[in-house]
């Protein structure tokens, strides 16, 4: 029914009726009766006219619609002519609604978008591991090997490893991240490259693994999207790699630990067999492997624990006995470690959505009430009560669309901020985007709320007694049954609120000690840089050294430095390097060794880092030039290995035992240091000279109170001194760096306490809505009490009681709600416990006060009541 | 009043099939406009079926919707501008019809009512 024809046929109705009633008149007239009598006569005897144009419209069609549309119309101007109910109402909902939704695109793209690679369901991460393993993560290339041999479940397993050549050849030598696959790495993953070819079987070789495919990103940046790139080649680690092809744009690949950006070269393994590292014991890769069509993640698991079982008995020398295979789906080994923190925070997006829509429930009632005359009015008129029950759901509706509207506003802000602040770690953060389904979730909610928030007012508002509402009284009718649910609002807010402002405080409070956690070392006036040396020049330990050794001086040298110093690894770094820790006069099989956190660091390091002696001496320049290699031990591992003797003078070796080799003497312990992160706890750690064990990737620790620029320009213009070719990467304060092995937690609690911090706020307004709302309707109350001899304090104690009976029944499900929250949050929470009697306590004095606080007002209004005034009214 | 009349109230629940068969009869004889239709039905039943407007234009703007009747704006004799319903070639199929219906129904009553023989 088109609109224009629909308003043609209202004005040709209305017509019609006209002309009736204007000839029935005129033939009364014509029968000799006066001309108003005619025509009063003739209205009444035509009857109820808009009863007759509304019988004529079902005749149209589309009834239902069109009370819908009337419905709306209404609505609208009853929202516009309430300014201040529309705005707080509209607001509420939006923030509570533009919070969910800006949450859920995370969860969304983080969780539940399916991962871009060929049935990604049938992925799967392999590990190996041993019960001593924390987290595993690696393989060796012999498992994997073993397990290729023997396994039936997988069509097939990948292996990689990260790769960080220097590029040279532009401006300044740059670092790329990047990856080194076996040629099945991309067929496992089901990925083809757009341009160019992807990896062969015969480049996977020792001998010919010079070519290289590019990212798309790295593509555009370095070579403008060229297409004939393809064929030549680009100098990495100064051998020339010829690029074969490139990977699509939504290619999201694999990252090795959880360290370097993302890659953006792929070269191939080119396994050298030959290597020591290819054997079994060298856990240094990682693997990815593509169930058979048909095999189940746990029938793949049950498999790999018996090959396991097979290979631990068969090969006792390379395996230790409780050896374990990790099998993984790969979703989960991404976002595993961020997915309760995830669920978590949309659980508290979805309390505070709550308690908005009791906060416009409320505010709803309290409409109702006040149109119950206009209701009686409609009754009478002849509106059935389902057809006032829609038309006062129409309101809510309406009220809760346009805070879906408001609220996907704010989420599109709040999107682009939650993105902005994510911790690296979040993985797929920047595949975060609003996009239809998010649309829909919001409208979803939306509805859900209108339903939620209208339901019990549109019921009550039509449930109304005609006769007593038509009459002049202005005392409120809806009365005690309506004021009981709106306590009860109340005290679910303040429940919910409660639950998630502790929350809040066990979460600050974990993050304040993981914080204040000492990581070992003196993080203040402490800056790292990373520099690497590649090429046939550093082939030769002695270059290494040697360079390492100047570079070392010449840093020294500089003007404000008071300490430098090298080491393999960085604290909290996010690498790691673990060894299986040999003491010589204890034989125990390689296999079943304990393994420490191993670092290569110069004599200086200690002092540069502020790593704390125990006993013995620090590593000295002589010991570095020296032949006999000397180690040092932190206290954690003396104390584990040699709980009763006194480890100084004993010999060890790290990383296998080698009777052909020199054994280290230990001669100092330190401090430990959290490897891990400060919310870690501390490890087993060793400690090696440079100059004994050569790395040519190694992060310079200089202490020094010069800021960040100054010294990122001094230090390399130090090393390009020595060799222009040698990139640095990574400079950074040492304070950022361990604040970033904080960042997830930093990030969950900050939004946690942002959330918490909004349900105390709405509850206070609704708390502040239902105390000025009692007072208004006992005003009359409240006069009578005063003209009796009621005093002010009177009046105070009755009302704040009144509100207080509502807070503390509030705060006591609140309180049992925290008590189950504390064991939710449990994984998240670092030194606390989860029923923590400070946090509580302090979060019920905090709800009290500012429940006071609003209460304080409505309070005020309620003693100042004039009692003259008061029954005037009546 | 001298003679007790009988109001027949129309209601439009029972006889709305009734009420178009009338309305369709009355237009037979020439177009007419809804206060026409209700006097002309009024006067030829004997004063008995007082149709009430609020069943009568339901009634023909849904046999309009039917295409049985169709409407247009003219000037009536008194110089007024009135809606002028008439009949259609199919209304007219449909009035014959609705006659051999209610000549069945009626039938079927009579018989009911007949005293057993």
């Amino acid at each position: 029914m088109s609109f224009w024809r629909r308003k043609k046929r209202e004005a040709e109705l209305d017509e019609e009726v006209r002309s009736h009633l204007q000839l029935s008149a005129q033939e009364r007239a014509e029968r000799g009766e006066k001309k108003e009598e005619a025509e009063r006569a003739a209205r009444r005897e035509f009857g109820n006219v808009e009863l007759l144009k509304e019988v004529t419209r079902d005749q149209w069609g589309w009834r239902w619609l069109r009370e819908v549309a009337a419905d709306a119309r209404f609505g609208l101007r009853m929202l516009w002519k309430n300014p201040g109910f529309t705005v707080v109402a509209v607001l509420t909902l939006a923030l509570g609604i533009g919070a969910n939704a800006a949450l859920f695109s995370v969860v969304k793209a983080v969780l539940l978008n399916s991962l871009p690679y060929r049935e990604p369901n049938r992925l799967v991460t392999l590990a190996e591991g041993d019960r001593e393993t924390r987290d595993p993560i690696k393989v060796s290339y012999g498992a994997a090997e073993d397990w290729k041999a023997r396994s039936k479940s997988f069509q097939s397993i990948a292996l990689y490893k990260g790769w960080t050549p220097t590029s040279t050849g532009e401006e300044t030598p740059q670092i790329v991240y990047g990856l080194r696959v076996t040629q099945n790495f991309f067929p496992t993953l089901g990925v083809r490259p757009t341009i160019g070819r992807s990896i062969l079987p015969e480049d996977d070789r020792p001998d010919r693994w010079h070519i290289v495919l590019l990212s798309r990103g790295y593509w555009m940046r370095r070579f403008a999207g060229n297409p004939k790139v393809i064929g030549t080649s680009i100098s990495l680690d100064q051998t020339p790699f010829e690029i074969v092809g490139i990977l699509p744009e939504n290619f999201q690949s694999l990252s090795f630990n959880d360290e370097g950006g993302t890659p953006d070269v792929w070269a191939p393994l080119g396994y050298d067999l030959s290597l020591p590292e290819a054997g079994r014991t060298w856990q240094h890769l990682q693997s990815v492997a593509r169930l058979k069509d048909g095999v189940r993640v746990e029938q793949a698991r049950a498999e790999m624990s018996t090959i396991a079982g097979q290979l631990a008995r068969e090969f006792p020398k390379d395996y230790a006995p409780d050896l374990q295979v990790k099998v993984t789906p790969l979703h989960e080994s991404w976002y595993g470690k961020v997915q309760s923190a995830l669920w978590m925070l949309l659980g508290a997006t979805a309390f505070v959505l709550l308690i908005a829509c009791a906060n416009v429930a409320s505010l709803l009632l309290a409409k109702a009430e006040s149109k119950h005359r206009e209701v009686a009015l409609r009754a009478a008129l002849g509106a059935s009560r389902a057809r006032i029950v829609r038309q006062l759901l129409t309101e809510s509706a309406l009220v809760s669309l346009l805070g879906g509207t408001g609220g996907t506003l704010l989420a599109v802000w709040g999107t682009q901020l939650l993105v902005s602040w994510g911790p690296q770690e979040i993985p797929r953060l920047s595949e975060v985007r609003l996009d239809a389904s998010i649309l829909i979730f919001t409208l979803v909610v939306s509805v859900t709320t209108g339903m939620l928030t209208g339901i019990v007012p549109a019921l009550r508002g039509a449930h109304v007694d005609q006769r007593e509402a038509l009459q002049q009284s202005s005392r409120s009718l809806v009365g005690v049954s309506s004021g009981r649910f709106r306590n009860l609002l109340v005290i679910a807010e303040v429940g919910l609120a409660f639950v998630l402002a502790a929350g809040s405080g066990l979460l600050t409070k974990s993050f304040v000690r993981a914080v204040s956690v000492n990581p070992g070392f003196d993080a203040q006036n402490l800056y790292t840089t990373n520099f690497a040396l590649f090429g046939p020049k550093y082939a030769n330990d002695k270059a290494v050294v040697r360079f390492e050794r100047e570079a070392l001086e010449r840093i020294r040298s500089l003007p404000g430095v008071e300490a430098a110093g090298i080491t393999s690894t960085t604290p909290s770094g996010g690498g790691f390097d673990q060894a299986g820790f040999q003491i010589q006069d204890r034989l125990i099989p390689d296999t079943q060794v304990p393994s420490v956190d191993r670092y290569e660091v110069s004599p200086d390091y200690f002092r540069a880092m502020g790593i704390p002696l125990k006993r013995g001496r620090l590593l000295t320049e002589a010991d570095a030039a020296g032949a006999s290699p000397v180690a040092v031990i932190s206290e954690m591992t003396a104390r584990e290995m040699w709980p009763n003797e006194d480890p100084i003078g004993k010999r060890i070796q790290l990383g296998g035992r080698h009777e052909d080799r020199p054994w280290a003497e230990i001669v100092g312990i330190v401090g430990d240091v959290h490897q891990y992160g400060l919310d870690s706890p501390a490890t087993p750690q060793a400690y090696l000279l440079y100059s004994h064990w050569v790395f040519t990737r190694p992060c310079v620790v200089i202490r020094s109170r010069l800021n960040t620029q100054t010294l990122t320009r001094e230090v390399e213009s130090q090393l390009r001194a020595l060799d222009k070719n040698v990139p640095t990467w990574n400079p950074a304060p040492m304070g950022e760096i361990l604040s970033g092995s904080l960042a997830r937690r930093r990030f969950t609690t900050g939004l946690f306490s942002c959330f918490g911090f909004l349900a105390v706020l709405l509850a206070a307004i609704g708390i502040y809505g239902v105390m000025a709302y009692q007072v208004a309707q006992r005003t009359g109350e409240i006069g009578i009490r005063m003209a009796l001899g009621a005093q002010r304090r009177d009046v105070l104690k009755m009302v704040m009681s009144g509100g207080g009976r509502l807070v503390s029944l509030g705060m006591g499900f609140g309180l049992c709600g925290a008590v189950g929250l504390g064991r939710l949050l449990q994984s998240q929470l670092y030194g606390v416990s989860p029923n923590d009697p400070q946090t509580l306590g302090g979060v019920v004095i905090l709800v009290m006060l500012v429940a006071l606080f609003a209460c304080f007002a409505p309070t005020r209004r309620a003693t100042r009541v004039d009692p003259v005034v008061a029954l005037r009214y009546e | 009043m001298a003679e007790k009349r009988q109001r027949y109230q129309n209601r439009i629940e029972l006889l709305q099939g009734t009420l178009d068969l009338l309305i369709l009869q009355t237009l037979q004889w020439g177009a007419q406009h809804g206060y026409g239709i209700s006097v002309a039905i009024r006067n030829r039943s004997g004063e008995l079926l007082q149709v009430d407007t609020g069943s009568l234009y339901p009634a023909l703007h849904r046999l309009e919707k039917q295409k049985w009747i169709a409407a247009e704006w003219r000037i009536s004799e008194n110089k007024q501008r009135a809606k002028f319903y008439r009949l259609t070639a199919t209304g007219k199929k449909q009035l014959t019809r609705e006659r051999s219906k209610w000549a069945q129904l009626s039938d079927a009553i009579a018989g009911v009512l007949q005293p057993e023989e």
